[in-house]
This record gives structure tokens, sequence and C-alpha cells, in this order.
């Protein structure tokens, strides 16, 4: 059976949310590190174009915050900046380039680290930034690692666009 | 194979990019301000409960069928399963006297403390609460509960779940309190270690100490004290009794023979001090409801 693109995509995507999900809830020392989706919608920002890549991030960043109870808006912003990151490079870069791609997650994930113990401080949760030290960047090294190794597979698991240049290799 | 995207050349696709991001902005600052509201005013969320409403369904039957696929391992467990419930029905039975008589011990006790005149301790009331928050990055120091000044919780009063010892209260706000929990280092906690069957006087008193999730630290144990790797350890309590005037103890009043965890290594220092490891018995990431002993005090 062949699936059609919109529905592997959505498949993809629902995959990877409830996978984002599952760490947030069961193991919530790595859910920082650990964001597949954030992958996934960096990858379809920059191959299908912000339409649909910000729908997936808005919607997924709704459900988020919808079963954290506690972090209200916070997926809902933060998924936003792949999809105005992948609108960018998406005209300047090529798909392929793993490093750009790992360096992007990488850098989203240490602002995601950031954004997180602000509004920690803000919210009075804790009362100092030397926290920051004590923070496990052991699964942001691990993810992306995992990302540079796999970014060439989770580009091809998408189906392609159409009008995009195809390059054998 | 992979693509290489087409490169937009034409001016109007930049733009029709910036207003597709321009709407998203738009949008989501929309949703933000309703959250935002309906945080500050208390009242139900509609975009949350739209979401809970669609998105629970497909949570659960993707949680059932990982449960399911988990289950049919334990299909090839069966023989051990067998021979593990055998035992512990048995011990569920040595349980079951145990307990009878350490009732029967306890009124025993009470009798002789009323004929020699002894003043009871205080009594502590059990306080059940939720953890309603893990702060962000010190999910293994501390967490939020929704029981407070209101519901008689003081700060030093000690948390248990149904395994044991979760930490101690830190601070108290009308209806929420802050737990630290014990695998934090700065948790410390007076205990009792030694064989089962020892009087309880005479077992070795020490100062337990938090290092991560899956260990702990008895500190300030004499080297020599008979204790051994498996024995176990309970609180030592600091019972204050009625006119006690120890302003440094006064708000803490815990109670004694709470399980704590599992001796699992022990070394001894040059200070001529025994080192012992603990196994904690309460996973602490595992914390749901927990039960706070307050004290009951004379106002």
């Amino acid at each position: 059976m062949k699936l059609t693109e919109p529905i592997r995509l959505a498949l993809i995507g629902i995959f990877a949310l409830l996978l984002q999900l599952t760490l947030m809830l069961k193991l919530p020392e790595w859910r920082v590190g650990f964001d597949l989706f954030l992958v996934y919608i960096l990858i379809l920002t920059t191959t299908r174009g912000p339409a649909m890549g910000g729908s997936y991030a808005m919607l997924g960043g709704l459900f988020l915050d919808a079963f954290s109870g506690q972090h209200l808006v916070f997926h809902l912003l933060f998924y936003l900046l792949p999809v105005g990151i992948g609108s960018l490079v998406r005209s300047h870069m090529l798909i392929e380039f793993k490093s750009l791609g790992t360096l992007t997650v990488g850098g989203l994930l240490l602002f995601k680290v950031l954004a997180e113990l602000a509004s920690a401080l803000l919210l009075g949760h804790i009362d100092s930034l030397s926290y920051i030290l004590r923070v496990n960047y052991l699964s942001i090294i691990i993810f992306c690692g995992l990302v540079y190794v796999c970014w060439p597979a989770l580009v091809r698991l998408m189906p392609h666009a159409q009008g995009a240049q195809r390059h054998g290799y | 194979m992979e693509f290489r995207q087409a490169r937009p050349h034409k001016p109007d696709q930049r733009r029709q990019t910036r207003i597709w991001l321009v709407r998203f902005a738009l949008i989501a600052g929309f949703i933000a301000i309703i959250k935002l509201f309906t945080a500050v005013t208390g009242r139900p969320n509609p975009i949350d409960n739209a979401m809970m409403a669609v998105g629970t369904p497909v949570v659960n039957v993707v949680r059932r069928i990982g449960e399911g696929i988990g289950g049919l391992v334990h299909v090839f467990r069966l023989p051990s399963l067998l021979k593990e419930n055998g035992e512990l029905q048995s011990e569920n039975e040595l349980l079951k006297r145990q307990l009878a008589e350490s009732l029967h011990y306890q009124n025993e006790v009470a009798e002789l403390e009323k004929q020699l005149g002894i003043k009871p301790a205080r009594n502590f009331k059990l306080v059940h609460a939720s953890v309603t928050s893990r702060p962000f990055d010190l999910w293994l120091e501390s967490a939020m509960v929704n029981a407070g000044s209101r519901d008689g919780v003081a700060v030093g009063d000690l948390v248990v779940n149904s395994v044991g010892v979760v930490g101690k209260v830190t601070d108290v706000r009308r209806t929420s309190s802050r737990i630290q929990l014990i695998s934090s280092p700065e948790f410390r906690l007076g205990a009792i270690a030694g064989a089962q069957d020892a009087v309880l006087e005479s077992r070795a008193e020490g100062v337990v100490r938090g290092i991560d999730q899956r260990s702990m630290e008895l500190l300030y144990v004499k080297a020599g004290t008979p204790v051994e790797v498996g024995q176990k350890v309970y609180t030592r309590g600091n019972l204050s009794y009625e006119g006690f005037q120890n302003l440094s103890l006064q708000n803490e009043n815990r109670p004694r023979g709470i399980f704590i965890g599992t001796i699992s290594e022990k070394r001894v220092e040059q200070s001529s001090r025994l080192e012992l490891v603990l196994e904690p018995a309460a996973d602490v990431n595992r914390l749901g409801s927990v039960t706070i002993y307050t004290s009951e005090r004379s106002e």
C-alpha cells in the first residue's frame, strides 16, 4: 500500500510528537536534550516551506503544552523557531548539509535550556543562574551526534517535495 | 538519493515566507494571551481542553499498544513468576503474623507507659498530598506538593510514600510546600541502622545524606559498629514532648522507625568511621502522591 504524501508526513509527525510526549512524561531528565519533533519541524519547513512547517509546529506545540500542564505556551513559541530558521535557510542551504543541520539543532536545544532556565528563574523555581552548570549537557551532545549520523536518513524519510531538484550521490 | 531544494529566486516567494511567519507569530501571540488570561484568572482553558479531548484517546491507544507489546515478554517469564508468586505468598503469611505480634507489643508498651506515668510523644497527623510540579533542572532535588500551612504542614516535616522516606519539607506556603528530596546532596536526616532483631536503641546511629537518585550515604557511624550490607536503615526521629522548649528542634518533629533504605556497601574510612552507602527505598522519579507526617501541635 502506497501512502500519499500528506498522510505519510502526518504519520511521521504524530510518531515524533508522541515520542516527545513520552520522553517529557516518562523520562523528564532527557526532555531537553532529545527533541525529535524539533528535527522533524526543521526538515519539514526546509523542504516544504513555512506554511506546512508552521502548521505542524503550532499543533504540536499546543499538544505538548496541553499535556505538560506547566509549560503554558512554551512549546508553542519554541517550535516556531525552527520554522523561522528553516524558512530563512531554505533559500541558502542545501538540505544534505548534515553539519549545518546538526549545528542548528544543537543551537536550538541550547536555546531551549536557556529559555527554560530563564522561565524557572522568573517563576521562582530556582534562585541562581549557577544551575545552568548542573544541566545534563550529555543528552544534548548524544542527540546532536545522533542527528549528525542520521541526518541523511531523516531527510530521505520525508516524501520528496514537488519541484525540488534531486541530486543523487 | 537526496534532493536539493530549489532556490527561490523570486522576491514574491520571500515575501510569501515573511507573510506566513508573521501570520504564525500573530496566531501564537493570540493563543498566548488567551492562555495567560485563563491561567491568571483560574478559568478553564478551552484550547488545552480541546487538545486534551483530541489527544487523550490517541495517547491511550499508543500507551496500551506499548503495554501490550511489553506484556508479551512476560510469557517467557511465566515459570519464574509462578515461583516468585509462591515465595511472596509465604512471605505475606509471615508478615501478617509479625504485624499481629507488633500490634500486641505496641499495646503492651502503651499500657506500661501508662502505668509508669511516661508522657507519650506527640502524635503525628498524616496529611496526604499530590506532587504538583517538579522545578526545572532540580528534578532530583525538590518537588512541590499541594498541601501547606493550611493543612498543618511545617518546615522539617517528614515526607514518605508507600515505600519509604521521600524527603522533608523545606518551604511552606499556605496551600503548597516544597519538599527537599532524598536524592538532594543537601538532604540530611537522622537515621538508625542495624540488625533487624536488635533492640532499636542499641543500633548504630548516624546521619543520612543524599548523593543521587540511586544512592545515599550514612555518615558518622563509628568503625566496628555491627552493621552489615543488606541491613535496613530507619529514621531516628526527633520526638519532642509537650513542653519541649528547644527552639532549634521545635519544628523538626519526625516519627521514628520509618524505612529509608538498605545498606548496599560498607567501607572503613581512615578517621576510624564507617562509610555506609545506602540504596534508597523510594524512587524519586516516581512521585505521584505522598504523605506528610505533621506533628499535632498544642496551640
